[in-house]
């Protein structure tokens, strides 16, 4: 019996750690040159419910000199397994320590993850920090959103992608092939890879700081390396190779169906939402490609659930009669479509009510904040009257329950915003009487998570309420909805702050991080993990005040940790933002055809692909 | 008139799979059935589920040399289109080893289930040999209470093991020790093999942690007029 299946019996979910999925590929290891794993950090279930997973992963396996195999954060019985019987880190497919791979390729989802990220590569047994490898150990890389602002993790990770992944992973492999098989060292492997447009190697720039903590400039450290990186877009996003043989989960994960994306990027223009900026511009993809995907999606699965993706699905053109074409199709075959992200209004309801007709689900509104005036602030462009008619509508069709998400904290917010939350749940109680619900079945819950101001937004400028403020302010809603028809969630605010301290974080923090992790730091977004008091020590030790970060109000002039990164929107628009936000000015959305100006049309050189719909053009030059 | 089609399906189960919950292999087959475009039936009302029934869980970690499950399909296929369209639809791990269809009123293999063998594979310890192991389970055999605490929702109970224990016999062939052992299974109680193993070790009767044991479930019986038959042959 080897050591694994000794360990396996002793941890929980073994089925973590096995593969062995449907649609998992296997490839001849010995007959493929290039070796990637793809990291998640975070357990199975999270990471098995990420698309980007599974587009990275059938893109890199389709090639025939490369190959791509997965592996998760262990849990902590398992990490704890692993050290006892002094085994290496493997991935799930073969079974290879890491270090066995040419590429490890993490995805940065969450700033809470980072401490994983380092936990990930010690269990691997390669050093942590990537000054003390070389290139006889695997090429860390790292994507995703929190790439965009990387800074707090520049010294763990060899090079960042920034931007959509499945448009630069091809010239990646292609350039590490060459300098592989032409036996480089690593610093010329990393100066030739910078040359890649949307490739970031921070080991190639030095960040010089001001007295006062602030940044004075960062500079590369060559001629040749680009002073500024910019993100890397799909083009044509209806025609871009997405995975229709996905693997399918052993064991139940978060979300375990198969994900069609309809649209990526959203045009709202929420000014708290740093997704709404990274995934600019909107592209739709054709109904046409649509039905295809899902038709052999489903085939190539056996999954009972569709679900439609994107940042906001009910803005896609055709979504109504793309709903219901696929639940001409599949509702017979007892195949359920399901809408993650719907806006608050009528238009929704009918929506949800087509989707609803295999199965019901819970119905979730986010108004995002309690009275017009916060809204406007935010430029979440909705009124109390979508909200009105879009409850009134659930209830006249069935549904007894419905839950509420706002964000406290918010810039400008004051309790009047706060009693505004209280007041629209009280009112959306009273709508659930008028509509006849029973009464021991009508339920609304009110959840809120505490606002964090994050890189390339127009609140990037704004600092954190403090934890006490965000405490009080919980405190004061739940007294406002003590009501046994209402229930209130909330987030932890450390757990909200120490986010807003990464999300907007520097090099410095780096130390932080590594001294966090050394003391245990594993898992925090897990509540029963998280260890508040262990990162005070750490930022304590490092002598490093993680409250300058969060708490701070930044000018407009200062250089920010990420203005070496670019993704696509202005500055000045940002900042333009910004101060439409203080006077409580909504800016529309660039889908009715008026051009809002972000600037990144122009600098991409690209349009908003919108079927059918409203043509953009959009405005040239700085305004 | 709807037609159904009850078939009794004979698997195996190793490999990877051998980590999956049992609640993960019933979705697995649910995925599976759908691929291959199995008319299942399903369960009318609320949340309709597909058609199937197992025998006894397999716990997490136990490999199956013989499992069963019974499906119910909308039409009536030649079993070995049933076995073929499952076998290639089927994740790493899992084989179909035989469909047969069976009688619409059959009885559910949970009622018909009555006792299971096991074998649990183990290093041995060098020296050690099968009249030494045979010995301390014969030893282990003639006692007429094997008492063990069991945890019920949070709740201590105390279970007498030994009526469960049907058989028990050991060989030591080079360095590999192969307990066998037919427990009791199904409705009326179950004994579990990793108990089995515990008590031995804790009594110092076999030399290897249970831990260190690879355990396999090889068959599962129904009560036969003249003793234990195979699922498979009722």
């Amino acid at each position: 019996m080897n050591k694994l299946d000794k360990i396996l019996v002793r941890v929980q979910k073994p089925a973590r750690y096995v593969g062995g999925e449907w649609n998992a590929v296997k490839k001849d290891w010995e007959q493929t040159s290039v070796k990637m794993v793809f990291a998640f950090p975070d357990v199975y279930e999270v990471g098995m419910s990420h698309l980007g997973l599974q587009i990275l992963y059938h893109i890199v396996n389709k090639r025939k000199d490369a190959l791509m195999e997965r592996v998760f954060a262990p849990w902590v019985d398992m990490e704890k397994e692993l050290r006892k019987e002094k085994m290496l880190l493997f991935s799930l497919e073969s079974q290879r320590p890491l270090i066995d791979f040419d590429i490890i390729g993490f995805t940065l989802q969450y700033e809470m993850s980072f401490s994983n990220i380092l936990n990930m590569l010690d269990l691997a047994g390669l050093p942590v920090r990537s000054a003390h490898r070389d290139a006889s150990m695997p090429l860390v890389i790292a994507g995703g959103p929190c790439a965009f602002n990387p800074e707090p993790i520049a010294d763990f990770i060899d090079l960042f992608v920034i931007g959509e992944g499945e448009e630069v992973i091809n010239e990646l492999l292609d350039a590490f092939r060459e300098l592989r098989d032409q036996g480089v060292d690593r610093p010329t492997m990393l100066k030739q890879l910078a040359k890649i447009p949307g490739i970031y190697v921070p080991s190639l720039y030095t960040v010089q700081y001001n007295e006062d903590n602030t940044i004075a400039a960062v500079t590369p450290l060559h001629e040749d390396v680009p002073a500024k990186i910019g993100k890397r877009i799909v083009r044509d996003f209806d025609q871009v190779d997405f995975p229709t043989k996905p693997i399918v989960p052993t064991m139940g994960v978060v979300h375990d169906r198969v994900m069609v994306e309809v649209l990526r990027g959203c045009t709202r223009g929420c000014r708290f939402c740093q997704a709404g900026v990274l995934y600019r511009p909107v592209r739709e993809k054709t109904p046409e490609t649509l039905v295809r995907q899902v038709e052999e999606m489903i085939n190539n699965t056996g999954h009972d659930e569709i679900s439609l993706t994107s940042l906001s699905t009910a803005d896609y053109t055709g979504v109504a009669p793309l709903v219901k074409n696929l639940l001409d199709i599949y509702g017979e075959r007892g195949v359920n479509v399901s809408l993650p992200s719907l806006r608050l209004d009528a238009f929704s309801i009918d929506l949800a009510k087509e989707v609803q007709k295999v199965r019901k689900s819970g119905l979730t509104f986010a108004p995002e904040a309690g009275t017009q005036r916060l809204r406007d602030v935010i430029n979440k462009n909705v009124t109390e009257q979508n909200l009105v008619d879009a409850v009134t509508s659930a209830f006249q069709n069935g549904w007894s329950a419905v839950k509420l998400y706002f964000m406290i904290g918010l810039p400008t917010e004051t309790y009047e915003d706060l009693d505004g939350i209280a007041n629209m749940a009280k009112k959306v109680v009273q709508i659930g009487y008028q509509c006849g619900v029973p009464k021991g079945r009508l339920k609304v819950t009110v959840s809120t998570s505490s606002f964090v101001p994050k890189a390339h937004t127009a609140f990037q400028w704004e600092p954190q309420n403090t934890l006490e403020e965000l405490q009080e302010k919980q405190r004061y809603l739940k007294e406002k909805l003590r009501d046994k028809r209402i229930s209130y969630n909330y987030h932890d605010s450390h757990t909200s702050f120490l986010e807003a301290v990464f999300a907007k974080g520097d090099r410095r923090l780096g130390a932080v991080l590594e001294t966090a992790w050394t003391k245990g730091a594993r898992f925090d977004g897990w509540s029963e993990l998280f260890n508040y008091e262990l990162w005070l020590e750490a930022f304590a030790q490092e002598n490093i005040d993680p409250k300058w970060y969060a708490y701070r109000e930044i000018p407009y002039e200062e250089v920010l940790p990420w203005d070496h990164l670019d993704a696509g929107v202005s500055k000045r628009f940002l900042m333009r933002e910004h101060k439409k936000a203080m006077a409580s000015s909504p800016t529309v959305d660039c889908r009715t055809g008026k051009c809002t100006g972000c600037g990144l049309c122009p600098t991409l050189e690209i349009k908003p692909t919108i079927l059918g719909g409203a043509d953009i053009e959009p405005i040239q030059g700085e305004i | 008139m709807l037609i159904l089609s009850r078939y009794r399906v004979k698997f195996s189960k190793d490999g990877p799979a051998r980590f999956s919950s049992h609640l993960d292999m019933v979705r697995f087959f649910d995925r599976s059935t759908r691929r291959a475009g199995l008319p299942v039936a399903f369960s009318e009302g609320f949340n309709p589920h597909p058609k199937f029934s197992f025998a006894a869980p397999l716990p997490v970690g136990i490999a199956g040399k013989e499992e069963y499950m019974d499906m119910e399909l909308t039409a009536n296929l030649s079993p070995e289109e049933v076995a073929n369209r499952l076998d290639q639809n089927l994740p790493e791990g899992y084989q179909i080893l035989g469909v047969k269809q069976i009688d619409e009123r059959a009885k559910n293999l949970m009622a018909l289930l009555s006792r299971a063998a096991y074998r649990a594979i183990a290093e041995a310890p060098a020296g050690y040999d099968t009249v030494m192991l045979q010995g301390a389970l014969d030893e282990f055999m003639t006692l007429e209470n094997i008492m063990v605490t069991r945890e019920v929702k949070g709740k201590s109970k105390e279970v007498n093991l030994r009526p469960g224990i049907f058989k028990l016999a050991g060989t030591v062939a080079g360095h590999i020790l192969e307990i066998n052992m037919e427990l009791l299974i199904g409705s009326t109680g179950n004994v579990r093999p990793e108990e089995v193993l515990k008590e031995l070790f804790r009594a110092g009767r076999i030399p290897v942690n249970p831990e260190d044991f690879r355990i396999c479930r090889t068959a599962l019986y129904t009560d036969g007029d003249t003793g234990p038959i195979s699922l498979w042959e009722v």
